[in-house]
């Protein structure tokens, strides 16, 4: 299949270049509306390059695009290309707001249009165990590296609240709360409570994020920071407890508990959970079938972060 | 070891970038080419090196590396075709050419060759300019907004030469000055102009070409703004950039420097001011292609980058022409 990619200056193009070259794809181009990055990306990957996305899908014509890019204008570009009728995919968190993503909502009803959002613990070995009853509670924490990493690779707008839609709560915290969406299932999600953390640094952005959720008699925690010690590592863990049974899912470490006892299963992922979305996208944009993660998936996470920014009480952290 | 330079083109630019290489470590000018045998004296009056009249054969040398071309601005493609072809990299003063198929044929002949090309935008190389732009790339003002980029100067400048005055040789304010505004506008907001509606017109001088223009771009990364292009026939020079980012403002004058403005206040940046900045740009410019080519990296900017200027620039043109908005498209970097 001939992948292309949109705003290539992004952090996760290596991740998907990888992901879609592993399924078997060929990179057939890259935009990217800055000049330097541009150059950059031609010599890297070895591709054509454009400066937007409706002259790379015009010079290329690909199966699929991936869209990445600031996340404010995500939808913007999502929408030049949906126009085209050009399956994509869309980079999490989507838009900087809920409200942000719905023109690109109607305009994918309207061309019938095919986005797929990469929301890369859905694709985790956890879902595969099997639960006979009801979820009660989950746990949902990312601990990534610090905000200097982002300086690293160049994409300081990341720390620009009016660029990024806010700190770690919006860039990170929608795999947490997408998860706690698919354990609650339909219906709507009540933010009891939630603290954000405002980096020092950076006004507007929160390094820190704590939310308690709740639908019906499931009650959920979200934890997300920008404060994990090590920049290369972070710490990821997912723990849910149903009727039945009791799962923790901490760095590819799967502990199912339940009548009989604990099984513990350390499972190095391979392929990746890059390389399944990208595998299963390409498999379902052949056979013509839904996303695993649509952007009213995404919507609906957005909608719950929203809620918790609205909710939090924020706290201004006196030291860097 | 030197990286060793012909000029083609002996006139006032010319030897502008003759002192300026001369004045870096690792870079010397070994030939110079030109059609006057009055200028030819006073560029080696000044920097003694063999001189012809002919440039083919400052290319059949075997001891040139680069070569630069100042010559009028119609003359540019065949030269650097030429220039290209015989195996040397370019340092191709701006206009880059008279037609987006002309900056084809140069970029063409520099990817058969696998020669770098280095456009002579030299405000990219400025110290207040890049005092600014290191500050704007660090993302402490969040995301461009929009720019106004003023290039405003007295027409009559001692260097002005017959073709500068006749558009059909690359002249008038919009490709002689104004292009420089654009560039730099460009440079800074890191993207590339996708449309543009433009007015132009020569309204101080009896000419065949503008004196006068103003342009408003839209941008890739969606923002926008305006270029204002007067070659006057009297008034006061103004030579200034505003960027609004959306947390603050940057100014950078040729004059004053640079300001940031934010919470109310404005600050003045230190760089090296310098009233002769424009020389220590061209220095800074030729270090540039001589680290380049000693490290083997791309150049900047390069080919591609002069075309999408260019084509910004004749969409203008054609806009003021048509009187409507008209769309820009670019040139690929890398493997089409």
């Amino acid at each position: 299949m001939k992948i292309a990619i949109v705003e290539g200056s992004h952090w996760h193009t290596d991740i998907h270049v990888n992901a879609f070259r592993t399924a078997g794809c060929d990179i057939v181009g890259m935009s990217d509306a800055s000049q330097t990055s541009r150059s950059q990306l031609a010599e890297t990957y070895e591709c054509a390059t454009f400066g937007t996305p409706t002259e790379l899908i015009e010079a290329t014509t690909p199966e699929l695009v991936v869209v990445l890019g600031k996340h404010v204008d995500m939808p913007r570009l999502a929408i030049e290309v949906a126009a085209t009728g050009t399956p994509l995919v869309l980079e999490k968190p989507c838009a900087i707001s809920a409200p942000a993503l719905l023109p690109l909502i109607e305009k994918l009803d309207e061309v019938d249009g095919f986005a797929a959002v990469p929301l890369g613990h859905r694709h985790r070995d956890l879902w595969e165990t099997v639960h006979q009853s009801s979820a009660t509670f989950g746990h949902f924490r990312i601990v990534s590296g610090s905000v200097q990493r982002y300086l690293d690779w160049n994409v300081p707008w990341v720390l620009d609240p009016a660029a990024s839609g806010g700190g770690v709560l919006r860039n990170l915290g929608i795999h947490a709360v997408d998860a706690f969406c698919m354990v609650a299932g339909e219906g709507s999600i009540e933010v009891i409570g939630a603290r954000l953390d405002e980096h020092p640094d950076y006004p507007g952005i929160d390094r820190r994020a704590t939310a308690l959720l709740a639908q019906g008699d499931l009650s959920g925690l979200v934890e997300v920071a920008y404060t994990f010690p090590d920049d290369s590592s972070a710490d990821v863990e997912w723990r849910i407890q149903w009727d039945d049974s009791y799962v923790r899912d901490r760095n590819n470490r799967i502990e199912v508990t339940d009548i009989a006892g604990t099984t513990t299963t350390d499972r190095v992922e391979t392929p990746g959970r890059y390389e399944r979305f990208a595998i299963d996208v390409c498999r379902r944009v052949a056979n013509g079938e839904p996303p695993t993660a649509s952007v009213h998936d995404a919507h609906r996470a957005l909608s719950v972060i929203d809620s918790i920014y609205e909710a939090g009480t924020t706290h201004w952290s006196s030291t860097s | 070891m030197s990286v060793r330079v012909a000029i083609v083109g002996g006139g006032f630019i010319g030897q502008r970038h003759a002192e300026a290489i001369s004045k870096n470590d690792g870079l010397e000018v070994v030939a110079v080419a030109g059609r006057s045998p009055e200028t030819l004296e006073a560029f080696t009056d000044q920097f003694p090196v063999p001189a012809t009249s002919d440039y083919h054969e400052v290319l059949e040398r075997d001891d040139v590396d680069v070569v630069l071309v100042a010559t009028p601005h119609h003359l540019h493609t065949q030269i650097a075709v030429d220039s290209l072809r015989s195996g040397r990299h370019l340092m191709l003063e701006k206009p880059m050419a008279l037609t987006l198929d002309e900056c084809d044929q140069i970029i063409d002949a520099g990817v058969e060759a696998n020669r770098q090309i280095m456009v002579g935008f030299t405000y990219r190389f400025s110290p207040h300019y890049l005092a600014a732009k290191k500050i704007i790339d660090s993302g402490e003002l969040g995301s461009p907004v929009l720019c106004v980029s003023t290039v405003s100067k007295g027409w009559w400048v001692p260097n002005r030469r017959d073709w500068h005055l006749d558009r059909t040789t690359g002249g008038g304010m919009w490709l002689v000055a104004g292009i420089h505004g654009l560039d730099r506008m460009s440079w800074l907001l890191d993207a590339s102009p996708t449309s543009v509606s433009a007015h132009l017109a020569t309204r101080f001088h009896d000419i065949q070409a503008d004196d006068s223009a103003v342009a408003f771009y839209r941008y890739s990364n969606g923002t926008a703004g305006v270029v204002v292009s007067v070659g006057y026939e009297t008034g006061v020079a103004e030579h200034r950039t505003e960027l609004t980012f959306t947390g603050g403002k940057v100014t950078i004058d040729d004059t004053n420097g640079v300001m940031i403005g934010r919470d109310d206040t404005w600050e003045k940046i230190d760089h090296d001011v310098s009233d002769h900045w424009s020389m220590l740009a061209l220095e800074q410019q030729w270090r540039d292609l001589r680290d380049a080519l000693v490290e083997g990296r791309p150049v900047h900017p390069d080919g591609i980058e002069g075309r999408e200027t260019m084509a910004a620039l004749f969409a203008a043109e054609r806009s003021n022409e048509l009187g409507e908005e008209v769309e820009i498209t670019h040139r690929s970097h890398g493997i089409s």
